[in-house]
């Protein structure tokens, strides 16, 4: 395969005195993360709230700048792009949100901003511009009629077809998804889900897919990297994740996955520290005060856990990833409790 | 058994620009004590105004209920109780948690403040012996310092923490039924496993009974016996979880299942059903989940009723009317 499309190395980026305000917390910070995207495939980042998934993806598309690291797009590094350098970037790389209503204005007719980056960008003009509009429309399963519709009078999935075409307006290689269907109801969540599937083979994209639901994520990637605190904890194809996972943390938020078989009330992995978010560790690993793993010891709250290859292109970040639970076999959620 | 909470012919309607909203139309349902019901659905389905309706929340107006609707519980009539029994049965009879754990705590009330002043407006004790019992309410929900927790103000906890805080209020005026309206949709998939394990083990340790509000049906797979799914403002399908979840009766049940996406089911999306939930105020004639239904057909121009379909099971839905041996 050829060079990836996305290079992301040693990325770190901090909100140092950031608090938050009364309803919210502050931007998550993110620490020596380094993972690629190839060419027309989907790596999705996966973690909880805090995880630094958002601040990464901010970090892709130039809406932050990172402390340090170096993030590489098709072979050129993207930290000093300026002028039409930058916007040339802009028009390859783009993001989608979670909340389309919030990241569409509300006083513009859905067409218009469907429009906007075609002429900021000055991809057409007059008709050209409205026949290329028109098109989106019908390429992401919206009646053209729709474009003289305000936000408000769409159905949330039908605003995040709306998203998803202003994002595709300017042709773009790499499509970053941020919790692109989060807000939806399940119905709904399958069809634009589906609709991304079927543009990522149609247009030959390639997606950085975020996201909190491992069952969501198991639909839509290839590969699978797991964010804890702001690192990765493991990284693997997509299947291998989800047989055989080897960090303790990817096994307990496996078997925190609420199951639909009633009689599959699955032994659930118990972490310590319940009903926190778990301590912040200066030194260690990061997942040691809250890891279940009966192999825990000293050296955890000491050593931060390099990276072990502990099977093709799987990469987990644990002191006993390469060796199985005794008595239990890996692909098997360690139990406890 | 008698049934503790029984709701029956519960219809609400709002009024908006847009016209009158249906809310929650002709809703019929029951809770046994110690039984655990999961109302199920989407967005705009009714389950939140059902909810709300159950504990008189709903402002009205706009809001309205129809004078046909019956809610008693427990023997009485919820719907006719005066202010200082509505009090009683608020966070008396019936407790309730919502989905934002922090948008219903004081942020300049500390924990213990919140916690004393809910239990003396249901017992007459004192502060001291008020404190003792909010000391028991914070360990019974799992926090692992009360002392420290009581101290504490809203912010210095974590969601989860927060949610746990929200029980315990709940909890304090030991209620026969838990209102639970998406617990656990704001918080984080660890977190939600540990707060729906927590809401099961008190449900049997105290005997209460519990509804619980969700979009989410693995979450109504994992905890509830019984299940009501909502479409429309309607209940379309209710039986016991497990005959609900093997073998759904209903198509809009068939299709949420088909939909979810699941880490056992289908490794690509499956937008099993089409189009989208239409607003209240225009709900289609018939069947309300017939323009969206693939297997519709003649006869569902015509509402259907909900129909019985063998061991607890009942669905609207015309294709069960066929065959009465719907299993």
């Amino acid at each position: 395969m050829s060079a990836p499309l996305l290079l992301v190395e040693g990325l770190r980026k901090a909100y140092p005195g950031a608090r938050g305000n009364v309803a919210g917390e502050p931007p998550a910070a993110v620490e020596d993360v380094s993972f690629v995207v190839n060419r027309g495939e989907t790596l999705a980042l996966v973690g909880e709230s805090g995880a630094g998934k958002s601040t990464i993806a901010r970090c892709v598309v130039r809406l932050e700048d990172p402390d340090a690291g170096r993030i590489r797009f098709d072979g050129g590094e993207i930290g000093g792009l300026r002028g039409r350098a930058l916007r040339a970037f802009r028009r390859r790389v783009q993001i989608v949100f979670q909340d389309p209503h919030g990241s569409l204005n509300p006083r513009m007719r859905v067409g218009a901003a469907v429009r906007e980056p075609i002429e900021v960008h000055g991809l057409a003009r007059g008709a050209e511009a409205d026949a290329r509009v028109a098109g989106l429309f019908a390429e992401v399963g919206l009646d053209p009629d729709y474009r003289a519709r305000f936000p408000h009078e769409l159905s949330g999935g039908q605003r995040q077809r709306v998203g998803i075409a202003r994002a595709l307006a300017v042709g773009p290689d790499l499509l970053v998804l941020d919790e692109p269907v989060s807000a939806l109801d399940v119905s709904v969540q399958a069809q634009v889900l589906a609709l991304l599937r079927d543009l990522q083979a149609r247009r030959g994209l390639t997606y950085l897919f975020i996201a909190h639901d491992l069952a969501v994520v198991r639909q839509m990637a290839d590969r699978i990297a797991v964010l804890y605190r702001g690192r990765i904890v493991e990284e693997a194809p997509a299947a291998s994740l989800l047989v055989d996972p080897r960090h303790p943390y990817t096994r307990a938020l496996l078997s925190a996955v609420p199951r639909l078989e009633p009689d599959a009330r699955q032994a659930r992995v118990r972490l310590r520290e319940p009903g926190g978010e778990g301590t912040a560790v200066t030194q260690g690993c990061p997942f040691a005060p809250r890891c279940p793993d009966p192999r825990r010891d000293d050296r955890c709250l000491r050593e931060l856990p390099a990276a072990l290859e502990v099977g093709p292109s799987h990469r987990a970040a644990c002191h006993f990833a390469g060796k199985p639970v005794s008595g239990v076999a890996p692909s098997r959620p360690d139990v406890r409790g | 058994m008698t049934a503790l909470l029984d709701v029956r012919h519960l219809s609400v309607t709002f009024t908006t620009r847009a016209g009158v909203a249906r809310a929650a139309d002709d809703v019929s349902f029951t809770v046994a004590p110690g039984e655990t019901v999961a109302l199920v659905g989407e967005s705009g389905c009714g389950k939140t105004v059902t909810a709300l309706a159950l504990l008189r929340l709903l402002a009205e107006p706009p809001a309205r209920v129809d004078p046909a609707s019956r809610i008693l519980f427990d023997g009485a009539d919820v719907l006719a109780l005066e202010s200082a029994a509505l009090r009683r049965l608020r966070g008396g009879g019936i407790g309730m948690v919502f989905q934002e754990p922090a948008a219903n705590l004081n942020p300049v009330l500390s924990i213990g403040a919140h916690l004393v002043e809910t239990i003396r407006a249901h017992a007459s004790l004192s502060r001291g012996a008020a404190r003792a019992r909010a000391r028991e309410l914070l360990a019974m929900v799992g926090l692992p310092e009360p002392d420290r927790h009581l101290r504490q103000y809203p912010h210095e906890l974590s969601g989860g923490m927060q949610q746990r805080v929200l029980l315990a209020l709940a909890l304090a005026g030991e209620p026969k039924l838990l209102v639970a309206d998406e617990p656990t949709t704001a918080l984080d998939v660890t977190t939600q496993a540990e707060i729906l394990e927590l809401l099961d083990s008190l449900r049997r340790q105290l005997g209460m009974a519990m509804l619980l509000i969700t979009h989410n049906l693995a979450i109504a797979a994992t905890v509830a016996d019984r299940v009501a799914v909502m479409y429309g403002g309607r209940i379309v399908e209710t039986a016991p979880a497990a005959r609900l979840f093997a073998a759904p009766a209903h198509p809009y049940t068939e299709g949420l299942l088909r939909a979810a996406p699941r880490l056992d089911g289908p490794d690509r999306p499956t937008p099993a059903i089409p189009g989208g939930v239409p607003p209240a105020t225009a709900w289609p004639t018939g069947c309300r989940f017939r323009p969206r239904c693939a297997r519709a057909f003649d006869r569902c121009a015509e509402e259907p009723p909900l129909m019985a379909a063998g061991e607890g099971r009942e669905t609207r839905c015309w294709l069960a009317a066929g065959t009465p041996e719907a299993s």
